[in-house]
């Protein structure tokens, strides 16, 4: 599978604080890729890296193979980018805008309509950008993004500061991009919930570092489950599945909680376990077998 | 470069750098008349151009090239506009470039503005206030001649603040500067150096020493071409971080 994004050892300091260190970020063509970590985690200093906005210390990143430091202007052409803050022309008309990056990257003049009517702007494009709302402001960045057609879309925190409806407005808008446009998405969020309903792929970033990568699937299907159980004789069913070679324990609410490596066997097995239980005469009122969310797998490897 | 360019026209476009390049060779065509009216014995049209002309170069110029590359580049500096400019796939050179012009284009524009203002102001002068009189007549020609070499030596001092402005993220920096260098101009006037100071240079224009004045312009146009190169070389390498 070609690669959208492909970065090596990407390292960048400041002063002595290290913001990015030793990334090696692999973002598949047409996925969306979810960026995600805490505020500070080094997020944006790797999107201005992968943009060419600051130059790394060491190690290099490539946009559809073109080197970033040496190819800056083939890499950018295959990108689209909404870099932090909706930054606009206030005093301009949302199509206005437009018209200035449509110049500076001497595409058709038709450009312009198409990216409004994709993020659905079209209706505003004649009101000047100062009386636009922050979601306004945020599809009209998503629109100049996509002038020009890019194979690549780079969006930092595209949901910042959105209301409820306004995040899930733009949330419908990433995921149908891909299917709509044929681009590559990768987008940044610090809100892990708000990048697991849209992407196929999820990287983690933590304190500079990229401590997890990985397709959403792989993600959680590589991970441990978490099996209760509500009987009425909670003792027993521990015996049970001890005599199963699955460890468990009475948790403070009366259920057994069997977790860790030995929930996947736990999950794997729950029928055999319902017919034991059942067999040895234990009144079963309730199994309950749960998905890891990615925050907990991301909560654990912050933890490693 | 000429979508660079077109584009820094496009957003100029309701913006107060506009409004400044009005209402700046208006305001000096203002005061001039309203001094003329002011006069009880008569003046010669040529003095009367002349006077709004080191009006314009020694005060009002200096300062609105202060506040007109501020505003220029506060359009990208507020909005946090440059991280969205310089990623694309243009060369960079070529947007500072585009916004160099667009200030030296301004700033002809003012100057123009000016000459045809200041005889208009003239006889508005006239009209409104009887006792006013200008005698002979302007003489276009010569008003012309002497704000292009004001016009010419400005360049460095455009230079110098453009790149100020561009630099530094607040406006405060470029500002200070600015003002700063207007007024040290008062005290560099009394100084023969003095003509050399950037914020100075086009006022050798009126400059009694043609000798002296001729140089001072020619450093101010050639030293404000040659550093305008200097700023996009390095404006051009410089991190958005």
């Amino acid at each position: 599978m070609e690669l959208a994004i492909s970065c090596r050892g990407l390292t960048r300091s400041f002063g002595r604080q290290r913001a990015v260190e030793d990334v090696d970020l692999e973002v598949p063509e047409r996925a969306v890729y979810g960026f995600v970590g805490r505020n500070g985690a080094g997020k944006t200093t790797t999107i201005r890296l992968l943009l060419g906005l600051l130059r790394p210390d060491s190690g290099s990143a490539r946009i559809f193979g073109h080197d970033v430091a040496r190819e800056r202007r083939a890499a950018a052409r295959t990108i689209g980018a909404l870099v932090e803050t909706p930054s606009h022309y206030d005093h301009l008309t949302g199509r206005e805008n437009l018209e200035i990056s449509r110049r500076l990257l001497g595409v058709a003049r038709g450009e312009v309509d198409r990216a409004l009517a994709i993020t659905d702007m079209a209706y505003a494009a004649g009101r000047r950008v100062g009386a636009y709302s922050l979601g306004m402001r945020q599809r009209l960045g998503v629109a100049r993004a996509l002038l020009g057609r890019p194979k690549l879309l780079i969006l930092d925190e595209p949901t910042n500061g959105l209301d409820p409806e306004g995040i899930c407005d733009m949330r419908a808008l990433i995921a149908g991009l891909p299917e709509a446009e044929g681009v590559t998405i990768l987008v940044s969020s610090h809100v892990l919930a708000e990048v697991e309903q849209t992407a196929t792929h999820i990287g983690l970033m933590h304190a500079g570092r990229l401590l997890v990568q990985a397709p959403v699937e792989d993600l959680k299907s590589g991970q441990a489950k978490r099996v209760a159980f509500r009987v009425d004789r909670p003792a027993a069913l521990v015996e049970l599945l001890a005599g199963m070679g699955i460890q468990a324990e009475v948790g403070a609410d009366g259920r057994v909680a069997v977790t860790g490596p030995a929930a996947d066997r736990a999950a794997r097995n729950v029928a055999r376990i319902n017919a034991c239980m059942v067999e040895r005469g234990l009144a079963v009122s309730g199994i309950e077998v749960a998905e890891a969310s990615l925050e907990e797998i991301f909560m654990t490897a912050i933890a490693a | 470069m000429l979508a660079a360019f077109h584009a820094e026209i496009l957003k100029l476009r309701r913006s107060l750098a506009l409004l400044l390049c009005a209402a700046a060779p208006f305001m000096v065509a203002l005061l001039a008349g309203a001094m003329l009216m002011n006069r009880d014995d008569p003046a010669p049209w040529a003095m009367f151009q002349v006077n709004c002309a080191a009006l314009w170069s020694f005060f009002m110029l200096p300062m609105t090239v202060t506040a007109l590359t501020v505003l220029v580049a506060q359009l990208e500096h507020g909005p946090r506009f440059w991280n969205h400019l310089l990623a694309l796939p243009v060369p960079r050179w070529r947007l500072y470039a585009a916004k160099a012009a667009v200030v030296i284009l301004l700033v002809a524009a003012m100057m123009t503005a000016l000459w045809l203002l200041v005889p208009a102001a003239g006889y508005a002068a006239e009209a409104l206030a009887p006792g006013t009189q200008l005698t002979g007549a302007p003489d276009l020609a010569a008003s012309a001649r002497l704000l292009a070499t004001m016009f010419a030596g400005s360049v460095l001092l455009i230079a110098i603040q453009l790149w100020a402005a561009l630099h530094f993220k607040s406006f405060v920096p470029p500002l200070v500067l600015g003002i700063g260098g207007t007024f040290a101009s008062v005290v560099a006037a009394g100084a023969r150096q003095g003509a050399y100071f950037p914020w100075m240079i086009p006022t050798n224009a009126l400059a009694a020493d043609p000798a002296l004045a001729s140089r001072a312009i020619a450093v101010g146009c050639a030293g404000g071409l040659v550093l305008l190169l200097v700023m996009l070389a390095a404006m051009s390498r410089r991190e958005m971080v």
